[in-house]
Formats: structure tokens, sequence, C-alpha cells
């Protein structure tokens, strides 16, 4: 213990090289910087106000008429797909909702936290939360890897041929991912890892959401039950743990990336599980669509004429977060409308960020590729 | 509920780190010393003065932190620099509430360790990113051994090491500033002690400052 007192103390005398030349030059530097920098002017709220309280409104005609595309014209004509959300700020500041960000970019997965600082996690693929965020799972080549949520490998798991889509269970307790054309379960401590099923098609293996937990509730079948695509198209859920065949649900089907279902290409399901959202394709726009299981409630809350990416929607469901790569934008989109008002719930605004390409991928000269979210958690640290 | 991972039970070490907090971290305050918050609300309303006082307050601490934890002396002062820097872009938006120093050290302190990871990916950490070789001709110092030993860390582990042991904040405060569980921290802060240990007991080899 004593030399921990010693070593504490080496360490509190430690100093970087150069230190009073190095902190004159700064502050010459910083000085001047402050000296030039220019008083903030405060965007004029009214502009934005009118803007939101149109899309309120819009949302709302749509859920209550079926003739959504005139409100979808009302909405699309104040987001240009050329110049974006004029209101965006110019960078990424902060998250309009509690929890963490993982996207994906050019660089490697980066985690965003609610401040909006960002962290690299490093060279690594197909990024994914854990459920509670305290982990991330991730692949390299031919390696999966479990990694802190600051790019710490936790564990490495080698694979024989390249791997892809890891997708952790609700549970926390297992792992899917494709190897090659296999599709295999390792638990979330990296060990017991098995083949699940021999050709499957390249397409993201989906848990389905086991839901709130009661404490008496130990039925087997709720937990660690995935649904992939085999071989020869069919969709296929079991119960990874006994084995058991289930009957694919609806929501097990829509939680599947699969493209063109039903006309959708991209969609989310809400933390709770009540509500989907989607991108839709309709007569050359991309619509931002959320609606309950069995299409009730549907309502269009954005519409445009450029190519939208996402959704992911924030841990306590308010919130949806989409990409507009044409705009180089991201848009959080208020989730939730009140019954018989022409605002977002609490007042909500739309909020967009600007330049996010670069802000993911700096350094490089020339178009970066438009990063991708992976996810919205609350960790649970 | 779980995340499915086995953990080593982490109490013992958490209440070891916890009870080791900095007896000094007070101690060097000066008597009647301008909060923070006070300095930033002049600040930003235009005092280069205030401005002043906050730096000569915290970059030196953060200019410190760079170093150890990426390596390189260059590197460090346009990380400490820069995190400034973005100190004074966003200064009139800054929520005084927030303490400042925390929030420039975590951003030095993140960046430091992206500058590290990412010269660790391209394989360039050659002689210019190292700390410097001890000139043979004079004394040995202790700090050079401690230094060596640190930069033989992983980034993520240096840079939970100087958080805590050259800037003081507690496990927790490192957690929420690096975003990690605060069992990772301890579980950090433990291993890397145990891996520095040696750079302190080489001692009876040579003299010593």
């Amino acid at each position: 213990m004593n030399k921990d007192r010693e070593l504490e103390g080496r360490l509190r005398e430690l100093a970087a090289p150069d230190e009073a030349d190095a902190e004159r030059r700064a502050w010459t530097v910083i000085r001047t910087a402050y000296a030039r920098r220019e008083p903030v002017v405060r965007e004029p709220r009214r502009r934005r106000i009118a803007l939101i309280a149109a899309a309120g409104v819009a949302a709302l005609a749509i859920g209550l008429s079926p003739a959504g595309a005139k409100v979808g014209d009302l909405v699309s004509d104040v987001f240009s797909p050329e110049e974006g959300e004029p209101d965006a700020k110019p960078a990424l500041r902060s998250l309009p909702a509690a929890g963490e960000l993982l996207v994906e970019s050019e660089q490697g997965p980066w985690v965003v936290r609610e401040d909006g600082s960002k962290r690299l996690l490093g060279d690594y693929d197909f990024a994914t939360w854990s459920p509670h965020g305290l982990f991330v799972a991730a692949t390299r080549g031919r390696e999966l890897l479990a990694l802190e949520p600051d790019g710490d490998p936790r564990w490495t798991l080698a694979g024989r041929g390249r791997i892809a889509d890891p997708r952790w269970a609700p549970s926390g307790f297992r792992i899917a991912y494709r190897s090659g054309d296999d599709l295999r379960v390792v638990a979330g401590d990296g060990t017991g890892d098995r083949l699940l099923a021999a050709d499957v098609r390249p397409v993201a293996p989906a848990w389905r959401p086991i839901g709130p937990v009661k404490v008496a509730d130990s039925s087997a079948e709720r937990f660690n039950v995935l649904t992939y695509v085999a071989g020869d198209g069919e969709i296929k859920t079991v119960n990874v743990d006994t084995g058991e065949r289930l009957e694919p649900t609806r929501a097990d089907v829509e939680q599947l990336s699969t493209p063109a279902i039903g006309g959708a290409t991209r969609r989310a399901v809400s933390p709770d599980g009540s509500e989907l959202a989607t991108l839709a394709r309709v007569g050359g726009r991309d619509q931002l669509v959320v609606e309950r299981h069995g299409g009730e409630r549907r309502r269009v809350l954005l519409s445009t004429r450029g190519t939208l990416t996402g959704p992911s929607w924030s841990p306590d469901g308010r919130w949806l977060l989409v990409g507009w790569p044409a705009a180089d934008q991201w848009l959080f989109i208020p989730a939730v409308i009140d019954g018989g008002a022409s605002r977002p719930r609490g007042g909500a605004e739309v909020v967009a960020f600007d330049r996010i390409s670069e802000q993911f991928d700096p350094g490089t000269p020339g178009p970066s590729r438009f990063p991708r979210v992976a996810g919205w958690v609350l960790p649970q640290r | 509920m779980a995340e499915g991972l086995a953990f080593a039970p982490q109490s013992l070490v958490e209440m070891a780190a916890d009870s080791a907090k900095p007896l000094l971290r007070n101690v060097a305050s000066p008597p009647r010393r301008r909060r923070d918050q006070a300095l930033l609300r002049d600040a930003q309303r235009g005092s280069t003065e205030a401005l002043e006082e906050l730096f000569r307050r915290h970059w030196r601490r953060a200019h410190r932190a760079a170093y150890l934890v990426c390596g390189d002396p260059v590197a460090a002062e346009d990380i400490a620099q820069e995190s400034f820097l973005a100190a004074v872009r966003a200064l009139e938006r800054f929520d005084r509430r927030r303490p400042f120093g925390p929030w420039l050290h975590r951003i030095a302190v993140n960046r430091a360790i992206d500058f590290a990871r990412a010269r660790a990916a391209r394989a360039e950490q050659g002689l210019a990113g190292m700390p410097e070789a001890p000139d043979p001709g004079r004394p040995r110092q202790i700090s050079d051994e401690l230094t060596a030993a640190l930069s033989g860390l992983v980034p993520e582990h240096r840079a939970v090491i100087v958080l805590r042991y050259v800037l003081d904040y507690t496990p927790g405060e490192i957690a929420q500033m690096l975003g990690l569980p605060r069992g990772t921290v301890n579980s950090r802060l433990r291993r890397g002690l145990d891996r520095l240990r040696p750079a302190i007991e080489t001692g009876d080899e040579g003299p010593i400052r």
C-alpha cells in the first residue's frame, strides 16, 4: 500500500516538457481568438415555431385524413432537398434526449454522448449496442469483439469466415452473428460459441423484443428468440436456448431489415414496442411514417424529395433521428404529437445539425460516406 | 439487468480506490479565489482578464494530461490549445452551471486518446511519438521511468490513470467523463498501478532525483 501511495505521488509530479513556453504560446493564440470572436446572435425563433406548427398540423391532418400527400407537400416545401433544414446548427452539439448514439462512419464506429462529444472506437465494422449500452459488439474481418464504450476490447472471438451483422439479444446474454454463410450464437461474455444454422441469407438476424418483464415471469420462450432468413428464403423464428421453432409474428418479420417489404425499406420499432417508424418511398418522396402495429394512428412526420436514412428512436421514445445525406444533415423529429394540439407534445421542435459527414470523418479530404446511426441507447452504467 | 458478461467482483477494488481520494484536492486553492462560474460570466461579457484567469487555472493541467495520454509533446500542445479554443468558441453558449475544468479536461483527454489510437492504428509509433529516452549523460530520473511505463499502457488505461492521479478526479467523475462503467474505471486503476509499480522500484539501480 505504501508503494501505491509513493506511486500516486510520483504520478502527480509528472509534467509535460516545455510547459511554460507551451503555455505562453497557447495564451497568445487563445487571446487572439477571443479578441476576434463574433458575438453569438440568437436565431429568431418565430420562423422555426411556424415551421414546427406547420409540421404538427400536417401530422395531425394526415392522422385524420387519408389525403396525406397534400400535407406532405406542405412539410417538404419547408425542407428543401437541395439546401436542407435552413436553421440547422453547424455542428452536432448535443442530443435532444438522454442517451448515447452509436454511429458507423468511414473511419469506424463512434459513440456520441448526450452533450455532443464523440469517441471513435477504432477500425471496426457492424457495430451494435448491447441492450443496456454497457458494451458494443463489432467486427474486424474474421473477428467478433465486445468493446467497452471507449473502444477498449473486452473479449475477441475468431471466426472461420468473415463476420457480419452481430446483434445483441435484448436479454443481454446472447449475441447472434453471421460468419460466412453460417448463423452463429455466442454468450455475452464471449463463451459458448455455436452454430445455429448453416447456409443463411445475408440478412441481419433480429431478436424478438422481450418487453417489460415481470419478476415472476420465467417463461423461457420470451427470451432469446431469434428470427432469420434461411438459405431457401424462408423466414424462421427459433428460441436459441431451447431450439424450439416458433411461428414468426408480423413483429418478428418487421424487425428484419429485409428490403422492400410492403414498399418500405427502413423501419424501427419504438423502445416500448408499441409503434413502428418507417421510411417509405412514396411517389418519389421519402416519408417518415409512424404508426401503431396494425396500421393504427398512422401519421407522416416528414416528407422530402431527398432520400432519408434511419430511422432511430430515442430511448424515451419521444424523438426520431433520420439522416438526410443530400443535405448532409441529421434531423431529430419529435415523435409524440398531442391529440388536440397543433404542436408536438412538450413544445419540442425539430432539431437539425449540419455537416454531419465531415464530423465523423475528420481529416479526410473530399466527400465522405454519410454516417449511419446504429443505435441510440440510454446506458445503464 | 445484466449484460451477460462475467466480471470479477469489483467491490474491494472500488473500496480501495474510493478511499484513496486525493488529500490535497483543495489545499492548493488560494483563499477567496473567484469561482469559475464568475470568471465564465465575465469572459462571456468580454473580459480578457477573466478569460486569462480561467486559462491560467486550467491550461497547464489540460496540457499535462494531453501529453501523458498521447505521449507526443507537439500533439499535446495542439490538443490542449484546440480544447481551449473550443471553449472560447462555445463561450456564449456555455452553461455556467456546469463545471468548466472537467469539461475542458474531458475534451483534452478524449482528443489525446483519439490521437494515440489513430497513431497506433497507422503503425506510426516511431521515435517521434515516444517519450524522450533519458540522456545517458544526465542523472536518470524516476519521472523518465514512470513516463515510459505509462506509455506502455493502452491509451484508454493511461487516460484513467492520468485523470485520477494527475488531475485528481474521483473514479465516479472519471466514469462520467469517459462514459465508462465505474467498475471499469476502478479495475483499470488497479491494473494500471500494478503495471506502473516496477517503474518506481528501480530506485536502487542508479542515481534518482
